[in-house]
């Protein structure tokens, strides 16, 4: 099914967030991970699960202290995760409108508007701290979870 | 019978857009205005059949052509767009995410870190 044979998600779309991901490093000095993919799980009550791994997968020390977006747009779930250190910056409360505003972007066909619309209300929350360096690999392809 | 009603609807705008075009170009085609020119009306030489058409087919095509490019154009141009009743296929990117997602992934321990967030559907 899908909008055909090549099929990915449109270059615009991921330089818009990117550029979201740097402000928020730059500007408020928060690690903030996006990752737009179905999962591959046999239930989708287990998609928290997966993605608490996912945020466990950033490493020790990013695990810790890392926001992560997870957009499943196939299975239309979202999921956000964040790490012990970050939950006074960025509250669950935080998490919750950003998840609002991103399904509602979401049913409307707007993947790259909801997310950067997330990212936006993370770095209001977060307030303004020391820049983190630039994240030099910017975005990766998996092959290993596939498409549903 | 469902599949017949497309077909069925697509023959009746046929037919009506035959018709249209040609009872309005009928009089263009007469050789005399039944009626008689009116006074002091200085008829021209009339359209060929060729000239006819031209106008009231073809002109009118170019024109629909045009708006449906104007139209249709920016959606091609801006390339696949997310529907969320039309699934995803495609492969998942992971921005900012560790530099050997797959190894990460299969090693990653969530222990028993109290994780914040939230979740939500669409």
């Amino acid at each position: 099914m899908g909008a055909g044979s090549k099929a990915a998600l449109p270059e615009r779309t991921q330089q818009r967030i990117q550029a979201a991901i740097e402000s928020c490093r730059r500007q408020n000095g928060l690690d903030v991970s996006v990752l737009v993919g179905d999962l591959l799980l046999d239930d989708l009550g287990q998609l928290r699960e997966a993605a608490e791994r996912l945020h466990a997968a950033l490493g020790d020390d990013r695990s810790q202290s890392a926001v992560l977006v997870v957009v499943a747009p196939g299975q239309r779930r979202v999921e956000i995760v964040t790490g012990p250190k970050v939950r006074r910056r960025v509250p669950d409360r935080v998490c919750s409108l950003a998840v609002l505003s991103m399904t509602t972007a979401f049913s409307g066909g707007d993947l790259a508007g909801g997310i950067v619309d997330a990212l936006r209300q993370f770095a209001d929350a977060a307030g303004r701290r020391e820049a983190l360096p630039a994240y030099d690999e910017k975005s990766t392809e998996l092959a290993v979870q596939g498409h549903h | 019978m469902h599949a017949v009603k497309p077909l069925r609807a697509a023959a009746a705008s046929a037919l009506t857009a035959m018709s249209v075009v040609l009872l309005t170009a009928g009089p263009a085609l007469a050789d005399r205005n039944p009626l008689g020119p009116s006074e002091g009306a200085d008829p021209g030489s009339g359209l060929s059949p060729a000239a006819t058409i031209a106008l009231f087919v073809f002109v009118p095509l170019a024109i629909i052509g045009a708006i449906a490019t104007l139209v249709l154009l920016p959606g091609m141009v801006r390339g696949t767009r997310y529907r969320p009743a039309m699934g995803w296929d495609a492969p998942p990117v992971w921005f900012a995410g560790p530099l050997d997602p797959e190894a990460a992934v299969s090693t990653a321990q969530p222990g028993d870190v109290t994780r914040g967030g939230s979740s939500g559907s669409w």
